[in-house]
């Protein structure tokens, strides 16, 4: 699905992902973590194409494209989305217009025909039961007044009703109370299947307890310094990040 | 001693404009002629003119070319209407009742301002449109500018006691039409009587427009002026509105759509001369290219003139590094007891919002136009007429297509 190769990114002349390598299948889920500042949401910006970053060395192949010469929206239609750590608010732009505008120039990229309105409508009638969402949250402008908890269940809720090949989900958890961690795992699990994967980017552990992953990876200092099964994230629960810290050092 | 004349400005402009054909009295012809023959062009140094330069206006030729308009001309379907073809009124359409374009000799209405005076000597059609009862009636006015030609309309609006009106001013002009077109309109909004003009100004790109409203409002009355400047190379819009009775309402709204090097002025002056009167004023464009947008908005409370709420926002959004806002919003307060605002800001489009709109496969021009028609759209909400703002919403698109 995804072939991520020594990459190397950097901002404003500070290098922060230094040689990432990762690889990522139809069918699974991968959680990355790694302490703050690591460069977690700059991998994930830089898969959604943001245009700050500058790639200085390594490749990126998803679907067979080359991933890094497509612009956002090109990524957005080959099926890649990422539900952002810090959604944004966007005042009087409907949240239900902007997705069929998204939906229809998705479909048109595919040549396909737009979706009718009956459709669409019954689709995010679906969907936002999924996340819980409030249809009419749904038809309000995009995140305007939302609680952190609704903002992160829209990125859901889009996330729905895109259905895309590979989801990068950054720090959805964060903030979250138990519920609202829980509503939001429930989406994602819902629409897990064999022909997607996502990559899970927290902080914590607790959001695995829900989201079970395939793989874990620690991203420390630019680069996937570890990679284990589900039990690691339990383990740096327990112990923390210094270990990993001390023992990348001495390797 | 021999007298050095100096030919001014307006001395040229006017070899090229054809007197008017309506009759005017004598003390008016007098009146208007000595304001326009010790005036000239206004410069930098008029304070009101500051950003805007018509000089231009002695480079047009109206030599008559004729180029048909390609879009549909009419707002609205249902409203009575009357067609203004390159300034004249269209024959055959004299008769409709509530409106009058013949006329004995041209009313006394006038002021001191050179561009109305130069507008009575050369007027090319005068019209009056009466609102006497509260049916809400709405009458379009269609101004079809398909020659390059000098377009001098006087209007005289009335909305009596009581009355509900509606007018749709709608400038049409042909793609590249190069007019010159001088709008003088007087407006009376009668005791409790409630009346609304949407100005739809959608020039030629090399048409000049400038229009003057001097609207008095009477006690409990409601008047809403909402002025859209879609494009034309210059458009000046002047919005004098004095507020002479207790209770009322005032309503004042703009948004333009601005690119290629074309230039918008807007400058409204609400006057409030008496107390217990509301004025809310919200003015918002788009800046895209090398176009240049000026907003002056002055507010007068007068010393008496206490309980007033009066509102006034302009706010800008540029879309290129090249366009050029100048936004002065004025408050002259002398009354103690009134709550007032106002704020002016221009910007650029959110960065952000672009970029979560394209991660969902937006194309970044679909993404601005949408963050677009969403701030314009906050000027649109107050469109109480369907069929204005669903033109708007439509004009808005089609600037982007374009
Ligand atoms: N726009 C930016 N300008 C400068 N430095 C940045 C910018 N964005 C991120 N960084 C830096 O890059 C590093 C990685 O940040 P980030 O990817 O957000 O980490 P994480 O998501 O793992 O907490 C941090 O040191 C941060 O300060
Ligand atoms: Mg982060």
């Amino acid at each position: 699905m995804i072939e991520i190769k020594n990459l190397h990114a950097n901002i404003e002349g500070k290098e922060i992902l230094k040689g990432l390598t990762l690889t990522v299948n139809a069918g699974e889920v991968h959680a990355i973590m790694g302490p703050n500042g690591a460069g977690k949401s700059t991998l994930a910006s830089i898969l959604a194409g943001r245009e700050e970053y500058e790639i200085t060395k390594g490749e990126v192949t998803f679907e067979g494209a080359d991933l890094l010469e497509l612009s956002t929206e090109e990524r957005a239609h080959l099926g890649l989305f990422l539900a952002f750590q810090y959604p944004v608010e966007i005042p009087g732009v409907s949240n239900v217009n902007f997705l069929r505008t998204a939906i229809n120039e998705t479909r048109d990229a595919k040549g396909e025909d737009p979706i009718s309105a009956k459709e669409f409508m019954a689709m995010v009638r679906e969907k936002s039961k999924i996340v819980e969402l409030d249809s009419k949250l749904a038809s309000r402008s995009v995140n305007e007044g939302f609680s952190g908890g609704e903002k992160k269940r829209n990125e859901i809720f889009q996330m729905a009703m895109l259905n895309p090949k590979l989801a990068v989900l950054d720090e959805t958890d964060s903030g979250l109370d138990i519920d609202a961690l829980r509503i939001v795992a429930k989406g994602v699990n819902t629409l897990k299947s064999a022909d997607n994967a996502s990559i899970v980017i927290t902080h914590y552990q607790r959001l695995l307890d829900y989201i079970v992953p395939d793989f874990v990876h620690v991203l420390h200092d630019g680069k996937i310094v570890k990679t284990g099964n589900k039990d690691l994230a339990l383990e740096l629960e327990e112990k923390g990040y210094d270990w990993i810290k001390e023992e990348t050092q001495v390797g | 001693m021999e007298e050095v004349l100096t030919q001014t400005k307006f001395d040229i402009l006017r070899t090229e404009l054809r007197p008017t054909a309506l009759k005017i009295s004598d003390a008016l012809r007098a009146k208007a002629s000595e304001i326009v023959n010790s005036s000239d062009f206004p410069t930098r140094k008029n304070e009101a003119w500051k950003y805007t330069n018509v000089n231009g206006l002695n480079k047009l030729v109206f030599d008559g070319k004729n180029a048909p308009i390609s879009e549909p001309l009419i707002i609205s379907n249902r409203s009575r209407k009357l067609f203004v073809k390159n300034g004249q009124v269209s024959e055959g359409q004299s008769m409709l009742s509530g409106i009058k374009t013949s006329w004995d000799v041209l009313p006394e209405f006038y002021t001191d301002d050179a561009f109305d005076a130069l507008n009575v000597l050369y007027c090319t059609a005068a019209i009056q449109l009466n609102f006497d009862n509260a049916e809400n009636e709405t009458i379009e006015l269609v101004f079809e500018n398909t020659t390059n030609s000098a377009i001098f309309p006087r209007l005289f609006i009335q909305c009596n006691k009581g009355a509900k009106g509606t007018v749709i001013l709608n400038f049409q002009g042909a793609e590249k039409n190069a007019s010159f077109i001088n709008v003088s309109t007087y407006v009376n909004v009668g005791e409790n009587a409630n009346l609304s003009i949407h100005k739809i100004q959608k020039n030629g790109t090399e048409t000049f427009d400038l229009q003057r409203e001097y609207v008095d409002q009477a006690a409990n009355s409601t008047f809403t002026m909402n002025t859209f400047p879609l494009s034309g190379k210059l458009t000046r819009n002047d919005l004098k509105i004095n507020v002479n009775g207790n209770n009322c309402e005032t309503f004042m709204n703009g948004a333009y759509t601005l690119k290629g090097k074309s230039h918008c002025d807007n400058h409204t002056t609400v006057d409030h001369k008496v107390a217990h009167c509301y004025s809310k004023e919200l003015y918002k464009g788009v800046i895209d290219d090398r176009a240049t947008n000026v907003f002056n908005g002055k507010v007068f409370v007068r010393k008496d003139a206490q309980k007033i709420n009066a509102f006034q926002s302009n706010a800008n959004i540029l879309l290129s590094d090249t366009g050029t806002v100048n936004s002065k919003p004025e408050l002259e307060i002398y009354a103690d007891d009134v709550k007032c605002s106002h704020g002016s800001t221009t910007g650029q489009l959110d960065d952000e919002a672009i970029f979560y709109l394209r991660s969902r496969g937006l194309s970044e021009k679909a993404a601005k136009e949408l963050l677009v028609k969403a701030f314009l759209g906050e000027v649109l909400e107050e469109v109480q007429n369907e069929e204005v703002r669903s033109y708007l919403e439509a004009q808005i698109e089609k600037h982007f297509s374009a």
